[in-house]
């Protein structure tokens, strides 16, 4: 994995609806968060959630 | 190339630097493995930058935010997650940090034992740091203490209460955490430091290796003539940098055991 890698704000958008479907099918967007930000997530879980946090930070969504 | 790309790839260069610079620091102090990865937003005006460890997937396309594992005894006991979030300021001419983190939490735990946060204008332009511990019932002093090198006799009353965080008086930035937050008792401690605190590896007892592409150092190093960064990532606010006589004083934490 190199140090630093770009991406374009196609592939973050596409990347973060990747990663959105994983979210379990009866919590929305908003409990996923708050669980995340609760500490509440299981491993696995938690690293989609720091990663949706991440490509939000990118693309100014946070 | 055009202009926005060619600060783009001014940026990745920049941005590379700085993730290899806090890879090296974490290695010096602990044994791990992984490093961290910047990414890069093409082309984008604020030029934001997000540090951390990206787990590759064996197709690439859905890397995910991991974190360091650590070990005791060379069993897999800890994770050391950290963060980043960067962008450049229309004044500074550097990537301050607006916020960054790092927490510790027990392998497979989903509540850490102890996170700490720094966000840079939480409050207007007044930067802000927390440190929490999450720690109940001891298992701080537990995980602390668990190779089975360390005498019984020091884990017996070791209680959360009893470890010290040592801290500059002032909101320090995240990059200096790593190698700070020892046992309390670490002198006592040194010569059977488990990995995961470094004794047996690189790190103090070889003394603050020269960063290759800034010459500085780090930890003690910090203050006696190490390198600058004048136009990188700055993991701490702009402006003039402040002394003070309380700097490397020791914070007592004074949170209770729930036991």
């Amino acid at each position: 994995m190199p140090t630093a890698i770009v991406k374009t704000r196609e592939e973050l958008e596409a990347w973060r609806d990747r990663l959105m479907s994983k979210i379990p099918a009866d919590m929305g967007k908003d409990e996923f968060y708050d669980l995340g930000r609760n500490y509440e997530l299981r491993a696995d879980e938690r690293a989609v959630y720091e990663t949706l946090r991440t490509i939000d930070y990118l693309l100014g969504d946070d | 190339m055009t202009e926005a790309d060619a600060a783009t790839e001014e940026l990745r260069a920049i941005a590379g630097v700085f993730a290899e610079e806090i890879t090296a620091r974490i290695h010096r102090v602990v044994t791990t493995t992984g490093a961290l990865t910047s990414i890069v937003l093409r082309g984008n005006r604020n030029s934001r930058v997000a540090v951390g460890l990206i787990n590759e997937h064996a197709r690439g396309a859905d890397n995910l935010v991991g974190s360091f594992p650590l070990t005791i005894d060379g069993n897999h006991a800890l994770d050391l997650s950290l963060r980043f979030s960067v962008a450049r300021t229309p004044q500074a001419s550097s990537w301050p940090s607006t916020n960054s983190w790092m927490l510790v939490l027990p392998a497979g735990d989903p509540i850490p034992l102890f996170r700490y946060e720094y966000v840079r204008s939480a409050t207007g332009n007044v930067p802000v740091a927390h440190l929490q511990i999450h720690a109940h019932r001891d298992e701080f002093g537990y995980a602390l203490m668990r190779p089975r090198q360390v005498p019984t006799q020091m884990v017996e009353g070791k209680t959360a209460t009893s470890f010290r965080v040592p801290l500059p008086a002032r909101r320090p930035p995240v990059s200096t955490l790593p190698g700070r937050s020892v046992a309390g008792d670490r002198r006592r401690v040194q010569r059977r430091l488990p990995d995961w605190m470094g004794g047996g590896g690189e790190g103090r007892s070889r003394g603050v290796a020269p960063h290759p592409a800034t010459g500085g150092g780090e930890g003690r190093a910090r203050g006696r003539g190490g390198g600058t960064r004048p136009h990188g990532i700055q993991d701490r606010p702009a402006g003039r940098r402040r002394t003070n006589r309380q700097s490397g004083a020791t914070a007592r934490l004074l949170t209770r055991s729930t036991r």
